[in-house]
């Protein structure tokens, strides 16, 4: 005890401020310097998620003005062009009219199930057999570019019938289809524009598709349905 | 200890020279200096450690408000999110039409060499040229097989697939694979034609 009692009249000037000293370095070093760098992190993090939230409420404002009616429609209009299966008569019908509107004579048609993946497109195979004057083929030929559907010649084989001007024409022609993935909206993602471009093949697609389906509900109009009750 | 009083020239001296003693000893006066000495350091360290508390006090409250407003922020995105998921419909409808257009671009624009080499040919061929077989291959490469009577209307026909200006610079090669003249005095020609890649 005594001890005790001369340590501390020997030290006494230092003891008290080596001691605050201490319990400064600590309260600087694990509570206000910590403190004041998660301070600093969080106020980052505060505004990451502020701007964040501003970017969502930007693209929520912009998904409300969204014309779904309009899209719906642009849609049906990319799956007639780009369908997600394989509907040949559809795409036979097509072809029969383009063959028709150009006054050409349908000999043969054939159909090839390639569905082979063309940089992940798929298609099948219809094979024409045509008949009728050059000049008209080629005017055929131009008219697959304005139909409906995506069509894509693969070759084609000409030859003279019965030293005519007419000649038969064997056509093959790939018809694309794509599935649909399945779509994962990404939150983080902007809402898709459609550009200039884009726009002007939607608006040319959406009047040859006009055209289609006025003329399938002129045919489905002529075809007729048979008596409504069978039995009488 | 006895201390003398400073003189002062111009008084009288009949007062009475005022003394100050002072019967501490050395050791205690020593030992005041240090008390005060010690008072005044201890004095600055409780101010010191009190600022530093006040310091760190004002810290924690900094931050706990801080926790509010980041609370507030992420209430804020969260409600953000779930206001963008509830319009996922129209979003994914959009992004649906945006990839499905762009796959019919990528189609629709595919060169067609076929097509192009084929009406070419026609739109080429003068009137009294009958193309009697034709065959056009997938990479655009025709050969075709013609009959004419006419001898020249068979030469424009090669100048007019050889000029790069008629030929819309589409073709790279005409090579004459057959020609002949029949007892009909009609001429038949087989030519290939190779297109530019």
């Amino acid at each position: 005890m005594d001890e005790l009692k001369n340590i501390y009249r020997q030290y006494k000037l230092i003891i008290w401020p080596v001691l605050s000293g201490v319990a400064s370095i600590i309260i600087l070093a694990l509570v206000i310097i910590p403190q004041f760098m998660s301070y600093l992190q969080v106020k980052d993090e505060i505004n990451k998620t502020q701007n964040h939230s501003s970017r969502l409420e930007a693209k929520a404002s912009e998904l409300e003005q969204f014309d779904e009616s309009a899209a719906k429609k642009n849609l049906q209009t990319a799956f007639t062009v780009l369908p997600e299966d394989q509907d040949v008569p559809k795409s036979l019908a097509i072809l029969q009219s383009l063959v028709k509107a150009s006054a050409l004579e349908l000999k043969n048609t054939n159909f090839i199930s390639t569905s082979k993946n063309s940089g992940g497109k798929s298609s099948f195979q219809l094979n024409l057999t045509v008949a009728g004057p050059i000049p008209l083929i080629r005017n055929f030929l131009l008219s697959l570019k304005g139909a409906p559907q995506i069509f894509q010649v693969e070759s084609i084989s000409i030859k003279f019938e019965n030293m005519g001007s007419a000649v038969e024409a064997t056509i093959p022609i790939s018809v694309f289809y794509q599935n649909v993935s399945k779509t994962v909206t990404n939150s983080d993602q902007p809402v898709p524009q459609l550009s200039n471009d884009e726009i002007e093949l939607l608006d040319k697609l959406s009047k040859i598709t006009v055209g289609l389906e006025a003329s399938s509900s002129a045919v489905s109009a002529s075809v007729p349905l048979g008596k409504s009750d069978p039995f009488q | 200890m006895i201390k003398a009083p400073a003189k002062q020239p111009n008084k009288e001296s009949s007062h009475i020279t005022k003394l100050v003693v002072n019967l501490l000893p050395n050791e205690i006066l020593l030992q005041r200096r240090q008390s005060s000495k010690l008072a005044l350091i201890n004095k600055i360290s409780v101010a010191a450690l009190v600022s530093l508390i006040f310091f760190a006090s004002a810290t924690l409250g900094l931050r706990i408000s801080q926790n509010m407003s980041l609370k507030n922020a992420e209430q804020n995105l969260a409600y953000a999110k779930e206001k963008v998921s509830s319009f996922q419909d129209k979003e994914a409808a959009a992004v649906v039409l945006k990839q499905r257009l762009s796959q019919i671009k990528t189609l629709m624009g595919a060169d067609s060499k076929i097509t192009t080499i084929f009406n070419l040919i026609v739109y080429l061929t003068p009137v009294d040229v009958q193309i009697t077989e034709a065959s056009v291959d997938k990479n655009g490469s025709m050969i075709m097989t013609l009959t004419t009577s006419s001898l020249p209307s068979l030469e424009t026909l090669i100048s007019s697939l050889g000029n790069k200006e008629k030929n819309s610079d589409l073709v790279s090669k005409v090579e004459l694979q057959g020609l002949s003249l029949g007892k009909d005095s009609i001429y038949r020609m087989v030519l290939k034609i190779t297109p530019k890649n």
